[in-house]
């Protein structure tokens, strides 16, 4: 478990920094967030007081899904003025 | 969420520890206060259709002033830190002191969103603003208090979530651009802050930082993988804490949010994670992790990117944005200190920054509410049309660069000072150069602080604008804050004093 959790992380790092659209970076990022609620899952099971993992994942859940909604809404405003979801694109300002 | 960690942490006997949650939620006051505020404000929005924009300003800055007095007055600096709920939050007199800044900060900057016509419609003609502001403020107080890495999770992604939407809410490609490219970043970062807790809790144990298991499992962690863990965890703080190398969102986001907004933005979640940063490096001390050496390294890194960055800029907002990265960077450098005379520096420093960074964004939103633009180009010649506006932006400026006689000297004396101190006990290098590097970058600073006080009065504009005088009303906040920046040069005692006598215990 703490393998595929590891390939997940990786994974989705890998996605967050070489895709340029946004949904994917998305994506990615919702991976490595799994990847540790998997981790944090197995390594409850160990946990002499138990849950504490479990509970942490739940709560990991909960954000994550408030974070995509914002998220999205943010994308949908990005769209209405650039007519694109390509980040390279999306550059009126210099970093 | 109280009920279920406590009834995992210590199952049976329910009515006892009911008991000691009702104990507990005395000291929560603050933040049951900025719900119920929270609450307040959407009802009122719901309820009433039009010329909202009183009602909402009243209910909020009635609000907020009760909650600093309460502050100010429940605050005992030699109160002991107290675990409340299970040890998911701390109790302590570091972090009450922390939150009357950020009740401060707060005050200030909607009094500069009152004050400025442009703004004032966005601020207060709906709720949403206003909500996501005291969202803000109760994500940095939950965070100040937290000791638990679900809780830090958790207050970080409130102080996150809320920020991401006070930089897109409104009209304007600046504002979808720079909420978008926050948001990325701001994921990416918290996610794998999140990773890093995930491997802390497994070699631990236990997310609760002051417990015994914590302690004891950080002894027997195998160190490659726990090293890796915590500047994971590093990560994400860095990010909150605007510092390099995660800084590349902070110019664009500043450039595009609304002035009361960025000065809220450049103090309270870099003073929040700045002291979960304390909390982090005193429960994994340095026989764990070498955090002497990695934060010297990122400390000068901030300080080489941010002032030298900030040479090249063209508008005074997101001067102040790479200013406030250099800053966060001598913050970093006052935690990788480690000791007592450090950690009161480092919050000398802090506290410093907080009052002259509002003092320079409240200045700032001044000149803007006459120029209409930030950037330098209409800046030129303005210092003989508002010369008292100008003349506390100087007084502001020298602050933030370090001279005398202003708190910013004095910060930046105990600072560096503490650093030297350290360096003559320890013998590390990496603490010689971070006080080179920045004694070097506080000449460099001088440039682009000053810049701003010679264009206003050396520099002949067009004089298209003919600003009118400034109301009364509106100039007292400034005074009070740039005479509070000069005051506390001369009787810094004061300061330390307090410092002094507060039980940092983290």
């Amino acid at each position: 478990m703490l393998v595929l959790g590891a390939l997940m992380f990786c994974s989705g790092l890998f996605v967050v920094l070489t895709k340029k659209n946004t949904i994917m970076v998305l994506i990615g990022i919702e991976l490595m967030l799994n990847a540790a609620n998997l981790n944090l899952v197995t390594f409850s099971r160990f946990d002499p007081q138990a849950l504490q993992g479990q509970v942490f994942s739940l709560f990991v859940i909960t954000v994550a899904a408030a974070e995509a909604a914002v998220a999205l809404a943010i994308v949908v405003k990005v769209y209405k003025y650039f007519k694109t979801s390509d980040l390279d694109r999306v550059k009126s300002m210099k970093g | 969420m109280i009920v279920l960690v406590a009834s995992m942490q210590n199952p049976g006997g329910l009515a006892e520890q009911l008991q000691r949650l009702k104990e507990g939620l005395h000291f929560m006051l603050p933040e049951i206060g900025i719900v119920i505020t929270i609450i307040l404000l959407v009802v009122y929005d719901l309820l009433f259709q039009k010329n909202k924009s009183v009602g909402l300003a009243a209910i909020l800055f009635s609000a907020l002033s009760f909650l600093l007095v309460f502050q100010v007055l429940s605050f005992l600096p030699e109160a002991n830190a107290l675990p409340l709920f299970e040890g998911l939050v701390t109790h302590s007199a570091g972090a009450n002191l922390f939150k009357i800044g950020f009740l401060l900060s707060l005050l200030v900057a909607l009094l500069m969103a009152v004050t400025s016509r442009k703004d004032s419609l966005h601020y207060f003609d709906s709720s949403e603003v206003l909500v996501c502001l005291l969202g803000v403020l109760l994500g940095a107080f939950l965070l100040v208090m937290s000791s638990n890495l679900l809780m830090i999770y958790v207050a970080v992604e409130l102080v996150s979530i809320c920020s991401y939407l006070l930089t897109g809410l409104g009209k304007g490609k600046k504002k979808s651009e720079a909420a978008i490219k926050y948001l990325l970043y701001g994921a990416a970062a918290s996610a794998v802050m999140l990773y890093g807790m995930s491997w802390l809790y497994g070699l631990t144990g236990s997310i609760d930082l002051n417990s015994d298991s914590f302690k004891i499992g950080l002894d027997y962690a195998v160190v490659v993988p726990l090293n890796i863990a915590v500047f994971m965890v590093l990560c994400g703080l860095l990010f909150k804490l605007g510092s390099f190398p995660l800084h590349v969102w902070a110019p664009d986001v500043y450039r595009a949010t609304p002035l009361p907004t960025v000065a809220v933005f450049s103090v309270v979640p870099k003073l929040a994670a700045l002291l979960v940063l304390l909390r982090l490096v005193a429960a994994t001390s340095a026989t764990h992790f070498d955090w002497q050496t990695w934060l010297g390294i990122l400390s000068i890194g901030g300080m080489v990117v941010g002032n030298f960055s900030a040479l090249w800029q063209d508008n005074a907002k997101r001067m102040l944005a790479y200013s406030s990265i250099a800053h966060a960077a001598f913050l970093l450098a006052g935690v990788s200190i480690m000791n007592r005379t450090g950690l009161e520096a480092t919050v000398f420093y802090a506290l410093a920054y907080l009052l002259m960074n509002l003092a320079a964004f409240y200045l700032i939103q001044m000149v803007e509410n006459k120029v209409g633009s930030t950037s330098y180009e209409q800046l030129k010649g303005m210092g003989k049309k508002i010369p008292y506006v100008s003349v506390l932006l100087l007084i502001v400026m020298v602050a933030l660069t370090g001279l005398p006689p202003t708190v910013g000297f004095n910060a930046k004396l105990y600072l560096f000072s503490a650093v030297y101190d350290e360096f003559g006990r320890s013998e590390s290098t990496i603490l010689l150069w971070v006080l080179l590097v920045g004694l070097l970058n506080t000449v460099v600073s001088l440039f682009y602080y000053i810049k701003i006080p010679y264009l206003l009065f050396f520099k002949e504009g067009e004089g298209n604008v003919a600003p009118g005088a400034y109301t009364i009303r509106a100039l007292i906040p400034g005074t009070l804050l740039v005479l509070s920046v000069l005051l506390l040069f001369f009787r810094s005692d004061w300061f330390v004093d307090l410092l002094n006598s507060i039980n940092f215990v983290l």
